[in-house]
């Protein structure tokens, strides 16, 4: 809100303005008088020059002992250990030997690898290769028992049960494995006195 | 032989032909000052060698891809904390022990160690540093010791120059406390 120029009491005017300027125009003349004239003090020359390393001293240093011999790192490297790192680090970079890989084909051959290999995917993609399904009664029953009867899933207990699981005559009928050997002896024998009989 | 100039290894790196010749005088240049900015981190000489080893790969295969946005040192400074930092989090895991663990585990190591050739006061000084934040210690080893400009320190850790400055007297403060402690 604008004040007003005139004091409701006394009446008296004045500028237009002048209590908004007149702090400002206070600190500018008290500035001006410090500028022109000098503090009446002086520091050493260059004080301030390395002052915060100085007051570090005063600090820590103090407690540490004397600063110069406290910055020394106190650590060591082995002799001629950087010597050594140059070349190390030389052999392991700019002069590492770079191994080719040993090519067994023309250059020219690696485009045309890359497109059959697309041709290939392409064909894949569109189930050129796709298989007929497959039904079990395709299946030649002559064939499928002469891949049984070479395999070992037709010998065993297990595979019995589940040849024959439908089979109600077997359902009380034990397949023992430990056949006596005077029995299956005997069992030869007869068959092979068979053979002999059926052939003369 | 003169001292390269940085801006000499960068006219040599930036061209292929001649970026192998870069490197050799980088690795002249710089190895030292590098070594001795790990070794302020992990403290061990050996743990050091690795890693440094490590970062001059790191830098070699990075040269070609390194645009001049900061300078060369600065970037390769960066390279040697963060593997450094990467070392420590590593050895924490192996050993099963937390950061704070790790540091005094590399500082008792101190005391046996050969190549520390520090006094009591020293191995003090080094405890009390082993006992700061990661961040607050690597800002004191760059200002005490390497005597880099907060500004610099700044570009390297990718701080504001306030925020560095803070953690130079703060570490400072706790080194003084750690000193004098009974």
């Amino acid at each position: 809100m604008k004040k007003k120029n005139t004091h409701k009491d006394l009446g008296f005017e004045i500028p237009d303005g002048y209590f908004d300027s007149s702090m400002d125009r206070m600190f500018d003349n008290q500035s001006q008088q410090q500028e022109n004239q000098e503090l009446p003090f002086a520091v050493p020359a260059h004080y301030f020059e390395g002052l915060e390393d100085r007051i570090f001293e005063n600090t820590v240093g103090k407690e540490a002992g004397s600063a110069s011999k406290e910055k020394e790192i106190p650590f060591s490297v082995p002799q001629d250990y950087f010597m050594d790192l140059e070349q190390r680090v030389l052999e392991q970079t700019v002069d590492k030997p770079v191994v080719q890989l040993e090519r067994h084909f023309p250059a020219w051959v690696v485009p045309m690898l890359a497109v059959a290999a697309v041709f290939v995917a392409v064909m894949a993609i569109n189930g050129f290769w796709q298989s007929n399904s497959f039904s079990m009664d395709d299946l030649n029953s002559d064939e499928l028992g002469m891949y049984l009867a070479d395999s070992d899933f037709a010998s065993g207990q297990d595979a019995i049960n589940i040849l024959y699981s439908d089979a109600d005559e077997l359902q009380n009928v034990s397949f023992n494995s430990a056949m006596d050997d005077e029995v299956l002896l005997e069992y030869l024998v007869d068959e092979v006195d068979m053979n002999l009989m059926l052939e003369e | 032989m003169s001292q390269t100039t940085e801006s000499e290894i960068l006219t040599l790196i930036a061209c292929p032909e001649s970026i192998d010749k870069g490197f050799r005088l980088l690795v002249k240049k710089h190895q030292q000052q590098l070594y001795w900015q790990i070794r302020k981190i992990l403290l061990n000489h050996e743990d050091t060698d690795d890693v440094l080893q490590n970062v001059f790969i790191k830098i070699f295969k990075g040269l070609p891809n390194f645009k001049g946005d900061s300078k060369l040192s600065t970037w390769m400074f960066r390279i040697a904390y963060n593997e450094s930092m990467t070392f420590l989090k590593r050895k924490s895991k192996i050993l099963q022990i937390n950061d704070a663990e790790l540091q005094d585990y590399l500082v008792d190591q101190l005391e046996a160690d050969v190549y520390f050739t520090g006094d009591a006061i020293q191995l003090e000084l080094q405890k009390a540093l082993a006992a700061l934040p990661e961040r607050q210690k690597e800002v004191f080893n760059m200002r005490y010791y390497d005597e880099i400009k907060f500004k610099d320190i700044a570009e390297i850790l990718d701080l504001s120059e306030g925020a560095v400055k803070s953690s130079y007297h703060i570490a400072a403060k706790k080194i003084e406390a750690f000193l004098k402690r009974d």
